[in-house]
This record gives structure tokens, C-alpha cells and sequence, in this order.
């Protein structure tokens, strides 16, 4: 412990020195506006960054993609807050129960809660990669195919907790979401399935424009719809008006010991996320959010527009991305997609990823560690003190505003792969989106079962790949088999439960 | 890869002195580089590092844009480069791996469709496992004879796969194929003890062979490649089985119909880039790749051995 703080003292002088605070702050700063357009996330930001750091000194230059990355987080989360946009998929969650605080007039309290989860959870994160990175990404390396499709099962068995009012209409949203899923490549031959010939489907259908057309540009609409012939436009201040200033954001006593256990839990949880190979931020902010709303006090609210509902999946993808660092600096392995970025960057720089980068460049490994605590310090002064700034778009006249979002979501789709096909895809599910919300259909079930599917498939196939066919790899495998139990004990309990009441009240009346 | 370097060398030397006289192509406009991949791949920073270089030596008079265009694995940009048939300001840097999916998974638009222009770098295939799960090579492939042994790899149809099978064709082993997302995940699933053996480019697997974790047990190249780290793996060749060859070249093509002098004009500009000294230090030393230049039409034959002879056994494996 002695030996980590004094390796962690030293990385602190690292991260402290002013052109490395220098380059900490440009990169937050950064990963707060890549992360609050829609269309650019943290992969796209750090890829396109990666080649200027080239002539930088590696320890700045990590120090700097790496504030993008986790800043990033906390950017996603404005557009989701405000106009319902996901900046980045890790905020699609965000979006759930940050809108409807906005709609509730409480926009600043759920920025100011955003900022506040992201920063504890972010922090948990880098304490445990701090005190036990290699440790956790041993444990990791444990989760092989087979363990990873039994933890994606879990994930599609708690689905059930997202669905709502109505489980049927959740469980229909679920389906569409497994079965655009199945558009792309079929693992087993390696050819392409339901691509109806072209190209641009070969790999399947992109998951950023699906994210900004099921709420970006759905959201046009709906604010179009909402707001005709109302006579006066006042954009979305209009409704129930609070005061949009740092003080009136500021959460209450209570409400922060509110969401103090659920940036706990998601903190631990997310990191652990983080550390699963293939897994990553995104897959973080779902099951932490579904975690809470199954364990939390106030889950029955979640979804309704509850702080807690912002607080566990903001805290949650904080903390991955601290977790996909516990990999990548101890074994060289991304967890991924921008870790496999930076990895790359790494080589760039002369440095070589592996067992040895603690050993051979303390001073790198422990001033990136330094370093994100600094970063998510500088993160979050700026971010509070953007709130009175970004909630002024609340006051923006929706004929401005409206067509402005139409804007960014074109662009924001067309960015990601420069391809047209992806402005398609991204109106047609607005389209989809649009009718599905007028319907009360929810949405997230769709995107959730959209991003774990093609998960569960690779694993799945791994692990029978592996096994030559045979399901005995899922119950040999002590995790994989703990998985599938609580996975068993997750669909029996409500049943059991049920008769078990059934009994008593039985018993009370006969007795 | 069949070529020694000596002959390497010695084309090189005759075609740089028949490319001394004047070019009958300039570029007039902006060169795009389609890039049928992401940002941040292995192909995307092969082009930008070959825009940079002519961009700061100054090698032509207009810029080179590095585009990406991924999907479909490559097919999006195949099918986008056959819309510009005949374009001369339009380069596709691609990994051969992509070439042969464009036959294996039957693309509509295929490698010998495109105008090869010159192959560019060398990135070579290592078969390695966990430290004392084997002692050599020999003791994996007789292992695998027994069909339980697991090989660990990245997608199916490109040159991952097709090392695969010529492997299990030629030295009549039965790996297990394994398919993962990346060689990140084959790497995980390594070290974790969930696959026996795994196929990785030396950039991804050097920290943990340099750590001593991993062990590269024999190399798909026809010669060793340098360096203490991996001049030990003997090559498949030596082991007895010289037609498992198989590599991740970098080559540079054309769209469909590219005019002859314009393929000429590339082909010297990639040359000069691939000599200049940031080119072998910064890329080639950094990413552990082997040099390798072959101009067009040294890139046509490569491709046609490789098209014609190595990816029918693709058909053979039933797939």
C-alpha cells in the first residue's frame, strides 16, 4: 500500500507540472464539446486527435486523450439532459430520466447531478485502478467467451425491469431492437445476412445514427408536434420554469445523500464493466441504470424523471472508462473501441503496451493515473460552470432550435463513416422513434437489446466454437455457471414469491 | 513475400532508374484516399502516415485527404471505388486481408477489379501461445492432430482465416477456429486460458512476448523475421510446410481503370515515400512491420498468386 502511494505521490508530480495540467485541461475541455455534439464520441475525437500528439512527449500526450476520453462522459450527458440527444451512446440512459427532469423544469439539477455522479463515480474507478489495476484485470482475463455470454444473458433477463407500464409494448421494443441487431454479419460464415445486397449494410446498421434518429431527430418532431399553435414560442423554458443559475442547480442535502448509494453501487459496478473484454461504457450506463432501478429505494420512480436515474448510469460510464485503463496499462489489451485507439497512440509514441510499461515507465503509467484525478477535478469546475450557459438553449424559440437539431443530426450521422446511407438510417429511425414515443413505446429496451445482441452472439459463438458445439463449456465454468444460476433464480423469484404469499395468506385464512 | 531480398533490391534499383525520366501525369486536383476502414485501424494510419509524409517532404504539388469509408469490412469502399472507374485522383490503402474477403465472402466488386498501384509494408503472422503451454511448434501442430486444440483469431474470410486453413491443410493439424471481435479479445481469451493458441501481427502481441508471457512459436513468413524477440520462431517453411505463407500486406490500389501513366506517377510517389526516413522509423520500426516494396506490376502477380492459388481454399473448407 506504502509502495502505491509513493508511486502515486510521484505520479502527481508528473501530472502536476504545468504543461501537463496544460494538456489535462485541453483535453477536458475537448472531450466536454466532442462529447456534447451528437454523432462525435470519445473513439472519433481520440482517433482523430491521436495523429497531432504524435511529436508531443508520450506522458502529455496520454494525459490528453485520455482527458478527452472521460470527459467525454460528462459531455454526452448535456444534450441528453437538455434536448433528450445522446452526445455519445453511453448517454442514451441519461436521457431517460434527465429529459424528464428537464421537462419538470429541474434541467440544472439534473446537469448539476450528472456532473456530480460522473465525477464520484469517475472517481471510484480510478481509486480501484489506483489500488489494484492489475489485480482487476487478472480477474477480467477470466471472463472468456462462455462467462461473457452468461453476463449478457443476465443483462437481457433484467431487460425486463426497463420495460415499464406496459411489458408487452417494452418486450415488442425489445424485439425490433434484437432484429435490426441481426442485420449485418453472420458470425458463423463470416457473409452478410438481411443486407438485402448492399454494401452499406454488409456490417450492419450503424449504432450512432440509430441512437440520433430514436432521439434526436424523433425529438424534432415531437417538439414540433408540442408546440403548434401554441402562439407564443419560447422554446422549451416555456414550461415549468425554474431558476437555470449554479445556486438554483445546487443539490439539497437530502437529494445528494440520495444519490450517494447509487454512485456507490454503480461506481463498483461499472468499473468492474469497464475491465470485461468487449464490453465498455455503454453496457456500464444500462446495467447500472437497471441495477438501481431494481435494487435502489426510489427504482420505482426511475424512469419517471428521478435524480437517481441520472445519477447511476452517468456514474456508471465514468467508471468504466476509468476500468478500461486497468487492461490497457497492465496487460496492453484494450477493452474497447478507444482504448484500442490510445493503444495504438501508445506504439506511436515508442512506447510498448505490455506486462512491463509499469515497470519500464512509472512516470507514464502513474502520471496518466495522477493525472485522472487532476482531469475529472478540472472536469468537473468547468462543467458547473457551463450550466447557466448551456440551459440558456432552453430558451432558444423551438422554430430556431428545431432546425438547428435537424442540423446536428445530419451532420452528426454523416460524420462517423462520411457515409450518406447513415442520414438514411438516422431518419428513418426518427420516424421510428417518433411514432414509437407517440405510442408509449419505450425506447431504451430497444437500444439496449441493440448494443448487448451482437455481444451475446460473438461470445455465444466463441464459447461453442471453443467447445466444438457442446453446452457443457457453460456450466464447467464455475462463473459462467454462477451466472446462469442467478439468472435462474432472477426469472423463478417473482413466481416463487408469488406462491409463497399465496401460501400465507392461505394459512391466515384457515388459521 | 516469395520474393528474396536480394531480387527486392534489385528490381527496386532497375525500376528506380526507369522511373527517372519525366512523369506524363500530374495530379490537378486534391487526391482522395479512400480508407475502407475506421479511424484509429491499422489501414486509416498506414494512409494518414503516407499523406503526411508527401504532405511535409513536399513530394506533390496537391494535398492527399485521408477518407474513411468503412462497412461491409472493405465492400463499402470497394463498391464506392467501382462508381469511379477510370478517377485518377483516388487511392485505396488497403490490407490484403480485404482483397481476399472481397472473394471469399463474394463481394460484388473484387480485388482484381481494382488497379493495383504498389504494395507498401509487410506485417507479418506469428502462431504463439502462453509461455510452457507448448514447448515449439512442433509439439502445437502434433497436438492438433487431435482436433481439441483451439486457435484463436479475428473475423472469418480475410488472411487470419486463410493462415488458418492453409495451416490446417498442409501440416493436417485440426485446429479449432475461434473467432473474436479483435486481436484485443484473442489476446484476453490468451492469456485468460480460454483458447490454446492464437494468430497476431508482432505490434499485437510484442509487450506480452517481450514480458515473457507469451511465446511466438513459428512465424507464416518464408523468412525469419529480425530481431532477438522473434528470430527465434522458426517459419512454417522450415517446419516442413512451405505453402502455409501468409502475411497482412499493405497495398495501395486504384479505382477500376486507373490510366496507366497515373499508376506510374503513384507508384514512384509511394516510393519515394516508403524510402524517406520517417517512414521506416516512425512507421515501420514503431508498428514492428517488415519492409516490403513492390510496384504495380509486382503487386499484380502478388495478388493474382495469392487470388489464384491460396483463396480457392476457402471453396475446399466448404465455405
Amino acid at each position: 500500500m506504502y509502495d502505491i502511494l509513493a508511486l502515486l505521490a510521484h505520479g502527481f508530480a508528473v501530472a502536476l507540472t504545468p504543461v501537463n495540467l496544460m494538456y489535462a485541461t485541453v483535453g477536458a475541455l475537448m472531450g466536454l464539446i466532442v462529447g456534447a455534439m451528437p454523432g462525435i464520441g470519445s473513439l472519433a475525437g481520440v482517433a482523430l486527435l491521436l495523429p497531432l500528439t504524435f511529436r508531443l512527449e508520450p506522458t502529455g500526450a496520454i494525459i490528453m486523450l485520455a482527458a478527452l476520453y472521460y470527459a467525454n462522459m460528462y459531455g454526452g450527458s448535456f444534450s441528453a439532459i437538455l434536448l433528450n440527444i445522446p452526445g455519445d451512446s453511453p448517454a442514451v440512459m441519461t436521457a431517460v430520466d434527465g429529459y424528464k427532469l428537464t421537462r419538470a423544469g429541474k434541467a440544472g439539477k439534473a446537469l448539476f447531478t450528472a456532473i456530480v455522479a460522473s465525477a464520484l463515480g469517475g472517481t471510484i474507478g480510478i481509486v480501484i485502478l489506483t489500488v489494484m489495476g492489475p489485480l482487476l484485470a487478472d480477474v477480467g482475463l477470466r471472463f472468456g467467451p462462455a462467462e461473457m455470454a452468461a453476463v449478457i444473458i443476465m443483462a437481457f433477463t433484467s431487460i425486463g425491469w426497463l420495460l415499464g407500464e406496459n411489458p408487452a409494448k417494452g418486450g415488442l421494443s425489445t424485439c425490433l431492437g434484437l432484429m435490426l441487431a441481426c442485420v449485418g454479419v453472420d458470425l458463423a460464415r463470416g457473409t452478410s445476412r438481411f443486407s438485402f445486397g448492399m454494401p452499406d449494410l454488409m456490417s450492419g446498421i450503424s449504432f450512432v445514427p440509430l441512437v440520433i434518429g430514436m432521439f434526436g431527430f424523433s425529438q424534432v418532431m415531437i417538439l414540433l408536434k408540442d408546440f403548434r399553435g401554441k402562439g407564443t414560442d419560447q422554446g422549451l423554458a416555456a414550461l415549468p420554469a425554474e431558476k437555470l443559475s449554479i445556486r438554483g442547480s445546487l443539490l439539497t442535502g437530502p437529494e445528494f445523500r440520495r444519490i450517494l448509494p447509487v454512485v456507490g453501487k454503480s461506481g463498483l459496478l461499472g468499473t468492474f464493466i469497464g475491465v470485461l473484454p468487449g464490453a465498455g461504457a455503454t453496457m456500464s450506463a444500462f446495467l447500472c441504470y437497471i441495477l438501481e432501478k431494481r435494487t435502489g429505494r426510489n427504482g420505482a420512480q426511475m424512469g419517471e424523471g428521478a435524480i437517481e436515474g441520472v445519477a447511476a448510469p452517468e456514474a456508471g460510464n465514468n467508471a468504466a472508462a476509468a476500468g478500461t485503463f486497468a487492461p490497457l496499462l497492465s496487460l496492453g489489451i484494450p477493452g474497447g473501441g478507444t482504448t484500442a485507439v490510445l493503444l495504438g497512440g501508445l506504439m506511436m509514441w515508442g512506447l510498448t503496451p505490455g506486462p512491463l510499461l509499469f515497470s519500464e515507465k512509472p512516470e507514464f503509467c502513474w502520471g496518466l493515473i495522477a493525472s485522472m484525478y487532476v482531469g475529472n477535478i478540472i472536469c468537473v469546475a468547468v462543467a458547473i460552470a457551463l450550466i447557466p450557459f448551456v440551459t440558456n438553449i432552453l430558451r432558444v424559440p423551438v422554430r430556431i432550435i428545431a432546425p438547428a437539431i435537424t442540423v446536428v443530426c445530419v451532420v452528426g450521422s454523416y460524420s462517423v463513416d462520411n457515409s450518406y446511407f447513415d442520414i438514411l438510417v438516422m431518419l428513418a429511425a426518427g420516424l421510428v422513434g417518433f411514432f414509437l414515443t407517440q405510442f408509449d413505446y419505450p425506447t431504451a429496451p430497444l437500444l439496449l437489446a441493440f448494443v448487448l445482441a451482437p455481444i451475446l452472439e460473438r461470445s455465444a459463438n466463441s464459447a461453442f466454437e471453443i467447445s466444438g458445439g457442446s453446452v457443457d463449456i457453460f456450466y464447467q465454468s464455475p462463473i459462467a455457471l454462477g451466472f446462469l444460476l442467478v439468472i435462474v433464480a432472477i426469472c423463478v423469484s417473482p413466481l416463487a414469491m408469488r406462491a409463497v404469499r399465496r401460501v400465507r395468506r392461505a394459512g391466515r385464512v384457515n388459521g | 513475400m516469395k520474393l528474396s531480398v536480394l531480387r527486392l533490391a534489385a528490381v527496386g534499383l532497375a525500376t528506380a532508374c526507369l522511373a527517372a525520366p519525366a512523369m506524363a501525369f500530374e495530379p490537378k486536383q486534391d487526391v482522395d484516399m479512400i480508407v475502407p476502414s475506421s479511424a484509429g485501424g491499422g489501414t486509416d494510419l498506414n494512409a494518414r502516415t503516407i499523406a503526411d509524409i508527401i504532405k511535409r517532404d513536399n513530394l506533390s504539388p496537391v494535398n492527399f485527404q485521408v477518407i474513411n469509408k468503412p462497412g461491409g469490412s472493405g465492400a463499402v469502399a470497394f463498391a464506392y471505388a467501382a462508381t469511379k472507374s477510370g478517377d485518377d485522383h483516388m487511392l485505396v490503402p488497403i490490407a490484403i486481408g480485404q482483397i481476399i474477403s472481397s472473394y471469399a465472402l463474394k463481394w460484388d466488386v473484387k480485388g482484381k477489379d481494382m488497379t493495383p498501384i504498389a504494395t507498401v509494408a509487410n506485417d507479418e503472422f506469428f502462431l504463439a501461445a502462453v509461455k510452457g503451454r507448448f514447448k515449439d511448434a512442433k509439439e502445437a501442430i502434433e497436438a492438433a492432430k487431435g482436433g481439441k486444440i483451439t486457435f484463436g483469431s479475428s473475423q472469418k474470410g480475410n488472411s487470419d482465416h486463410l493462415a488458418y486453413l492453409l495451416l490446417n491443410k498442409y501440416a493436417k493439424t485440426n485446429f479449432r477456429y475461434v473467432q473474436f471481435g479483435g486481436s484485443g479479445e484473442v489476446m484476453s481469451a490468451l492469456l485468460g486460458g480460454h483458447v490454446d493458441v492464437g494468430l497476431f501481427n508482432p505490434s499485437e502481441c510484442i509487450g506480452q512476448v517481450r514480458a515473457g508471457t507469451v511465446v511466438p512459436l513459428a512465424s507464416f513468413s518464408a523468412k525469419r523475421m529480425p530481431g532477438e524477440l522473434w528470430n527465434q520462431a522458426p517459419t512454417l517453411t522450415e517446419l516442413g510446410y512451405p505453402q502455409v505463407i501468409a502475411a497482412e500486406t499493405r497495398v495501395v490500389l486504384g479505382p477500376p481503370n486507373m490510366d496507366k501513366d497515373a499508376v506510374a506517377y503513384y507508384e514512384g510517389l509511394l516510393r519515394k515515400v516508403t524510402d524517406t526516413e520517417r517512414w521506416k522509423t516512425d512507421y515501420i520500426a514503431r508498428n514492428n512491420l517488415t519492409p516490403m516494396f513492390l510496384d504495380s506490376k509486382e503487386t499484380a502477380e502478388n495478388l493474382a498468386e495469392v487470388i489464384d492459388k491460396r483463396v480457392p481454399i476457402f471453396k475446399e473448407a466448404g465455405f
